[in-house]
This record gives structure tokens, sequence and C-alpha cells, in this order.
């Protein structure tokens, strides 16, 4: 009921950063923790048991003969699997019509040959099957879980493929996914946080697809026709642009054959296939403040970053997590929230578009400190390039890195999603890739990469917010030095 | 299209929370002389181990004018103690590799550590200190209470829907603490004061009030005699009586209008139900579950077909059913009207009954039923994914005082529901003197 459930703190963005498994490597290379200076813990004294043996999951890849990318894990625990389909179909892919990926993406599960929407959904539910489905500007995917055995897995897949290959694409299905997208678009622009998305969006990226509503504009939506639709999904959904990943209880045999039957369904590659390289100008405008009552004001930096594939970006991850990671030792954590109380939770990412990638810092605060946060911000990153992480910092954070790996890879769903980002990028297989080429980092390095790609005066920012009178931040109160604990500690030490 | 919205789900609020399939799955228990009761359940999936400390203490059971003490004593559990300084705990974890946090809720306060098994000692230890010896400075309450402002200001008063379920949960429960927000009214949270936590802090922190769930690669052999090193010290309290926070059957239909930055007018209907610990029988909770699904709680349901997808009079609607409470509980309807049709919500509501009264006169179709048991049992298995999901379920059956067991033996029950006992349910739950309505209109138009 009251299951608003209220957190300490929002949970670290590092999931998303590394997503990983173990590996025999990974667990070679863990420290022992040594105990920080004066720690009054026995526990951190005594010497651990052995470290548990490392999850063995291997990543088998094939390509099927229609042009198909396929990576699988297998898991037999549970008698369950997870795929995941994903295609280069997002509503960048046609500059001309924004809102034409978005409405071909909402007509695959409306009907097919022999099934309305409501008996595909009956169909999914009477076999416990979920699926999801999910857009943005690159690409959409559409993910299907079901129980493993035979009389679930068999119906449930051959409907999942049938929706994503051969989708009826018909007028009336066509006239109602338009007016669910008309409520998104709608919704969206009464949303605070969308709109300082769109907010930045339209600094970084102009006239690019990318400044646009991942479900496009409404007057795109309202001359869309079923023509546009049925010839976006023959050059968009093609086997050859189309990734599958899977994850469960299921032989190689079954897999193969699963992603086969996917791959078989789907439209066959056109033959004059031209997507055309749609590159970033670079931001004109530096800021923009959009006048909204609330009681918090919403505050995102944001900058170029580097893409996926990048040299620099692993160096620059641990650099954003050191800075601003959600944990409670991140700079901008412990200067806002812990010293000052300005703030609930902080964040830093960057984005990984295909023809942009942005870090993007996002806080929240009261109006009345919204200047001084934001100068406190730019002078706090201004800092950071200068000096760069302290060892400490870039040691800490990679305790955090490499001891976090067996977390990422403990359930199906996890797995899948490292998998899927190994997909994505082209990336080694190995779910624990980014968390070992982290470890070799020093000091120097990130802060030779962070400003290689950061500039402290280059920043995007958007506010929205009340038009408020300023006051000066609260004075920093070091929380950890309440009550002599330093000095108790150095009394230990001694 | 099924895009997932997240602000529905927050909306309706009410994860089902459901039971497991009869599983391989080793379960141990055991309690310690102090009475802290101690669940380990193996998974050896995965090299890693989720530990969770439960508190059997939420905002169901704070005094008026100190709502919110529970969750604000959440956050400086962590703002020293004899063993750390301010910040020092999730430092000392992070260093390990693990996932921690806290939350709480109207009915527990929870504190978990996900890590590698062998550092299990480290999270045993810390939370055994933390649960004793918390500082609870007014120097450092001054600025974590603003940090709790700035969640409540985040995640209730800025965000329409969240406000909106605080307000509905206020007239609600006309006649018990449920009413209360977890977060915390602004007016409560600007006299809070340290003194107030740490009263509070002494009545309900005690072994013989907390449960400590293990999900992960350990044994019982390596979990008992670490949790008898760090925990077994610690002395009993005598507690204060409890109170199951039981509501009125039919407390009369009650109604709040809003004026919210919507762009459409949304609906929620809430009816005042029994829960697992207050029902008459565990068939009528499962007979309960499976009318939520049937109503609005999957994707055939029968709203989202007749009134979403076909009539499209709502742009969103979604229900949903939480059974694990120490008291009553509620069954929730959200909905979100289509902006371009045009009907008040009050027309809106009405088609709504008419699908309710469908319910209670015509059985239902025994295929529909059985897609609704389908569906529950199959999401039983995909929840044994998560270990630390097995955790939560585990760890809240045992802080409203039932037993983890039960979320093993209810298939049993569920395939005993029949036809006429939803329709039943129906009829016995879903009336206007069970209901709660909450208009939520753009600012500046008029219903």
């Amino acid at each position: 009921m009251n299951k608003f459930v209220a957190s300490r703190h929002v949970q670290p963005l590092l999931s998303l950063v590394f997503c990983c498994c173990l590996s025999a490597q990974a667990q070679a290379q863990t420290p022992t923790p040594s105990p920080p200076a004066g720690s009054k813990l026995q526990s951190l004294t005594q010497s651990p048991a052995a470290p548990s043996a490392p999850r063995a999951l291997q990543i088998q890849a094939w390509k099927t003969v229609t042009g198909t990318k396929v990576l699988f894990i297998q898991t037999s625990e549970l008698p369950m699997f997870d795929v995941l389909v994903s295609f280069a179909a997002g509503s960048a892919r046609d500059p001309q019509h924004p809102a034409l990926a978005a409405a071909t993406f909402s007509l695959l599960n409306e009907r097919i040959q022999g099934k309305s929407l409501a008996q595909i959904k009956e169909t999914f539910d009477g076999l416990g099957a979920r699926w999801g489905m999910g857009i943005n500007h690159d690409r959409t995917w559409f993910s299907l879980r079901s129980l493993s055995a035979p009389q679930k897995r068999e119906p449930a897949l051959q409907l999942f493929a049938q929706m994503l290959g051969q989708p009826l694409l018909a007028d009336d299905a066509l006239l109602r996914v338009k007016s669910e997208l008309l409520q998104i678009i709608e919704s969206q622009q009464q949303d605070p946080l969308t709109q300082v998305v769109r907010g930045m969006s339209g600094l970084l990226f102009n006239d690019h697809p990318y400044a646009q509503s991942v479900y496009g504009t409404t007057q795109d939506l309202a001359t869309l026709t079923r023509e546009q639709v049925q010839a976006f999904h023959k050059a968009n959904y093609h086997a050859g642009n189309t990734q599958i990943t899977l994850v469960g209880d299921l032989t190689l045999d079954q897999a193969q054959a699963l992603s086969v039957q996917i791959s078989n369904s789907l439209p066959v590659k056109p033959t004059a296939l031209a997507v055309a390289d749609i590159p970033v100008t670079p931001p004109t405008r530096t800021s923009r403040h959009i006048e909204q009552a609330q009681n918090q004001t919403h505050l995102m930096l944001a900058q170029p970053g580097v893409s996926r594939k990048h040299p620099d970006y692993v160096a620059l991850r641990v650099a954003n997590l050191i800075f601003a990671g959600g944990s409670s030792g991140s700079r901008l954590m412990q200067e806002l929230r812990e010293k000052r109380g300005l703030t609930y939770s902080v964040s830093m990412d960057t984005a990984d578009k295909q023809w942009a990638n942005p870090t993007v810092i996002y806080v929240q605060t009261q109006p009345q400190f919204s200047e001084g946060t934001l100068t406190l911000i730019k002078s706090l990153f201004r800092d950071y390039l200068h000096t760069g992480p302290t060892s400490r910092e870039l040691d800490d954070a990679k305790r955090l890195i490499l001891g976090s790996t067996a977390l990422a890879s403990a359930s199906n769903a996890q797995i899948l999603s490292g998998l899927s980002e190994i997909s994505r990028h082209d990336l080694p297989f190995d779910l624990d890739f980014s968390a070992h080429q982290a470890q070799s980092l020093t000091v120097e390095q990130i802060k030779a990469a962070l400003n290689r790609h950061y500039n402290a005066d280059h920043w995007s920012v958007v506010t929205l917010g009340p038009t408020t009178t300023q006051q000066a931040l609260p004075e920093p109160v070091d929380r950890a030095g309440l009550g002599m604990c330093r000095a108790e500690e150095q009394i230990v030490a001694s | 299209m099924n895009i997932y919205c997240s602000a529905l789900l927050l909306l309706s609020g009410l994860m089902p929370m459901m039971a497991f399939t009869a599983s391989a799955s080793t379960t141990h228990e055991f309690s310690l002389d102090n009475g802290l009761k101690v669940v380990v359940r193996e998974d050896h999936r995965a090299p890693v181990a989720t530990s969770q400390l439960w508190i059997k203490v939420g905002s169901s059971q704070e005094p008026p004018g100190q709502s919110g003490l529970s969750h604000a004593l959440e956050h400086m559990l962590y703002q020293g103690s004899s063993k750390t300084c301010a910040g020092e705990a999730s430092a000392i974890l992070e260093r390990l590799g693990a996932a921690e946090n806290a939350f709480t809720s109207n009915d527990y306060t929870a504190y978990y550590q996900t890590l590698a098994p062998d550092h299990l000692g480290v999270a045993f230890e810390l939370m055994a200190d933390l649960m004793t010896t918390a500082h609870l400075r007014t120097e450092s309450f001054a600025t974590e209470i603003e940090v709790i402002k700035q969640e409540r200001r985040e995640r209730t008063d800025d965000a329409p829907q969240g406000l909106a379920m605080e307000r509905l949960q206020a007239i609600a429960f006309p006649s018990s603490a449920h009413a209360t927000p977890t977060i915390g009214w602004m007016h409560d949270l600007q006299r809070m004061s340290a003194t107030q936590l740490r009263e509070w802090y002494q009545r309900w922190y005690a072994p013989n009030n907390a449960t400590l769930v293990i999900v992960g690669d350990v044994s019982l052999g390596q979990i008992k005699p670490l949790v008898e090193r760090y925990f077994g010290d610690i002395p009993r309290k005598t507690l204060p009586e409890v109170y199951a926070p039981l509501e009125l059957a039919e407390p009369g239909e009650r109604k709040i209008t809003l004026s919210q930055a919507i762009h459409a007018p949304q609906l929620l209907m809430s009816f005042n139900l029994p829960s697992l610990t207050t029902a008459p029988d565990r068939r009528t909770v499962q007979a309960l579950r499976l009318l939520d699904i049937l109503l609005a709680g999957s994707n055939s349901a029968r709203l989202k077909k007749h009134l979403q997808f076909n009539e499209v009079l709502f742009s969103q609607i979604s229900s949903g059913y939480d059974p694990f409470n120490r008291g009553d509980s509620l069954l929730l309807l959200s909905a979100q009207l289509n902006s371009h049709q045009q009907i008040t919500l009050d027309q809106a509501q009405a088609r709504i009954w008419q699908v309710i009264e469908q319910l209670k006169t015509t059985p239902i179709d025994p295929q529909e039923l059985e897609r609704a048991r389908t569906l529950l049992i199959a999401s039983q298995v995909y929840q044994q994914d998560s270990i630390t999901e097995q955790a939560t379920r585990m760890g809240t059956l045992e802080s409203i005082g039932l037993s983890w067991r039960l979320m093993e033996e209810d298939i049993e029950t569920l395939n005993q529901v029949s036809a006429k006992d939803i329709q039943q349910a129906a009829v016995t739950y879903l009336t206007r003197q069970r209901m709660s309505v909450a208009h939520l209109l753009p600012e500046n138009s008029h219903e």
C-alpha cells in the first residue's frame, strides 16, 4: 500500500556503467580490502574467507543466414528465458518524419494475421509470458520473458516473431496509435524532467533529429500514412538491421533455432539501403531557463563526451563516477548533499547515441539556491579538471567497480542487459571488460582524459523552476568530523 | 503499444508481491537468544549474497505530529555510530563492491547490502553497530533533515501522482495510521528533532524486533557463527505493545478533487480491503489478487481491453492490490483520461462501474480465470531471478507478522479459487461504501 518506499539514496548508476559479470580474471585480481585508517571494524582486519568461485558464463555468438547478429548465455537454474530483439529503427532514422519510427514501433503489436490487439495480449498473458518494448532516437527493442517449457515457449515465440516480422500495420490501428502517441507527446509537454531534457536537446543538437521528441511531432503524426509506415518497416526491421540477445534455460540448439525463427520472420534486407550519416553541429546557445512554478528547480549541465568505443571511454566513466556518482562518496554528493543538504540525489552519465555522446549532470535543489548550486558545481568541476581525482578516490572507485562485477551477473535480467550492451557496441565477449580496463587506470591518465575532452567553460545549462530571489548557499558542515570522530580515529591509530 | 510508464507504476504504487512456486531452494531459519530471527535461503547461481536487516517499525506506528520519524531515522543511522564516522558505513561497503541502501515503508524499515559472500561479516558487523550505537547527533540531523525535505519535494510535492497518492491515502484510511505518509508531512519534518529520533530508536531498534534475511551463495554453517558473533551480544528490549492498523470495513464513499500540473484529467479509485494478515482466510486473498488481475492488473484485463484499447476513453489504466500489510489494505485503480475525449471524470468513473458491476453479476469465463492464474504462477517463477526480490518477499512477510513459508505454499490456495469466489469477492469488496476517489484535474480547468 504505502509502497511509496522512501530510500536513503538513489541507487548508483554503476550497473549501467559497468554491466559486467564475474570471470576468473576478475576474481584473481580482487585485492584484499584494507581497512580505512583507524577503522574500528574487527571484520575488516580478519582475513576473509576464501573467495567464491566465479560464475561460469560463456558467451555464444553467431549470425543467422539472413544476417542477424545473435549473442547467447545459457543459465539453466530457473525454468525461464529472456530474449531481446533490437533494431536500428529509432526516431532519428528519418529526419523528415520524426514520428514515423514511433508510429511503426507502436503498430507492431497491434494486429497480426488472425489476431487482434486484444487477442495478442490474451495469448501472451495466457502463456504467462511477459513482453516489453522501447524506443529511443537510434533503436527500438522488444523483449520477451517466458517459461522455458516447450508448451509455453513455442507459442509465445511464434507470436513474438510474427509480431515483429509480419504486423498488419492496418489503417484503423494506425489511427489508434496516432491517438496514443499524441497523448504521450502532450503529456511530455507537461512533465518537468522531459521538458528539461528537451530543452537541453535543443541546445545541444539544434536542428538535428535528436532535438525532437522520440515520439515525433504532432504535425508529422497527423499526416503519416499507412504506406509510409509499411515502407519504414521494410527498410528498418529487416534481419540485417537486427540484433538478438538471449539468456536462460535453453540449449545451444534451442537458442539457435529460436534466433533463426525470429530472423526468418523479418523482412529481407532491401538491396538499396542508404542510411544517411547525420552529424551533430556544435551548440550555438549555451543556456536556457524554463519558467515553471515548482518547489524545486531542476538543473541540467551538459557537454560533449566520448562514445562507448573511444579509447578514453572507460577513463571518463570512472572520472564521472568519482565526480558525481550516485554513491555518497562522490564529490558532488559530498559537497551538495552531505555538507550542505542542498539535494537528495545527483547523477552524471554519458549518453551513447550514434552521433552524439553528451555527458550530463542533473540535480534538483530549492529555487533560492539554484544559482549558487550551479556556480558551485561548475567551480568543483573546474577544480577537478585542474587536479584530477585523488589516488584514494581512484582506488575506491576501482574497488567498487571490481567488487560489483559479480553483482551485475547475479540474475538473468542483469546478464541480458550486459550482453545487449556488448552486442550494441561490438565490445569484446567479456561481461567484465570495462571493469578490467578500469583497474589499470592511473590518476594521470584520468586527469589527461578529462582535460582532453571536457572544458570547464563549455557547459550547456538548462534550468527549470520559478524565478526567485537568490540566497547564499548554507555553510558546509563536515559531518564526518562532528563529535571528534576523526580525532578519535587518530588516537586509535597512534 | 504498451510503453512502460513508470509514473503510473508509481501511482498504482502496488507492485504485486507474490509467492513462489515450490522450489528446490533450501531455506533455513533460526533465532538467537536475544530474539533476532534469521532466515537463510541458499541460491548458488552466482557468488553473491544479499543481507537485509528488517526492523519492524514504519510510518503506521508514528504518532500524529511525528510523521516521517522512521524514515528520518533510517537516514540518520548512517551519520555516525560507535564504530563509524558519518558516511563511513557506506564508504566501507562500497569499497567492497557492495550495492547498499535502505528503505522505509508503513510497516518496516530495512537495510540491505548485496556483496560477495566472503564479506558478509563486514555487513553484519556494520548493521549490528548501526542498530545499537547510532549517535543521532543534533548537528548532523540539521543537515540531513534538509536532504529529507528535498526528497519530499522531489518525489511528492513536485510529483503530481505522488502527491495525489498521499492525499488519497489520507482519506482512504479514516480510522488507522495507514493514512500517514512514510516520507512525513512537511510540517512534521519542519518540527522534527534529533531528540525525537533518539527516543524512536531506543523504543524500536532491538534484536527481538528485527529479522535478518540472507539470500545467496551461502550455507547455514557459514552464516550462523557470523550472525552469533556480531548480533549475539545485543540485549533484547521490552517492546511497546503494537496494534495492527485495522480499518473500518465500510467507511463510506469519500472523494477529493485536486488541481494539478498535468495535461489530462486522472482518476484514482481505491477500495478498502483486507490483507493477508486481516482477511478471513487465504483463499479470499487469492481471490482478490485474481480479481485485481482481471480488472486492470494485466495487459489483457477487462478495463484495459474495453476502456483503453477499444473505446480509447483512457490513455492508461491500471490496478494493484498489495496483500502484504500488517493491517488492512487497498485495491487501487488509476486511470488517465484521453484528453481528446469529451467526457468528464464522473462519466469515466461511471463506465468503470459498469465493468465492475458486470464482474459481480456474470460469472468469469473459465479461460479468463485460467489466464489470470497462469500469470500469477509464472510471475512467481520470474521473481526467483533476483536474490534481492526473494529476500524482500521473505523480509516483508516476517515483518508483518507472518512466516516466510507462506510464499511457498501459495499455489495450492490459488488453484482452489473458483469463478464464484471471484464474483463473491467483487460483490463484497468493490462497493461504494469502501471506495475513496481522487479526481486530478489540470490546473485552470473545471470539472
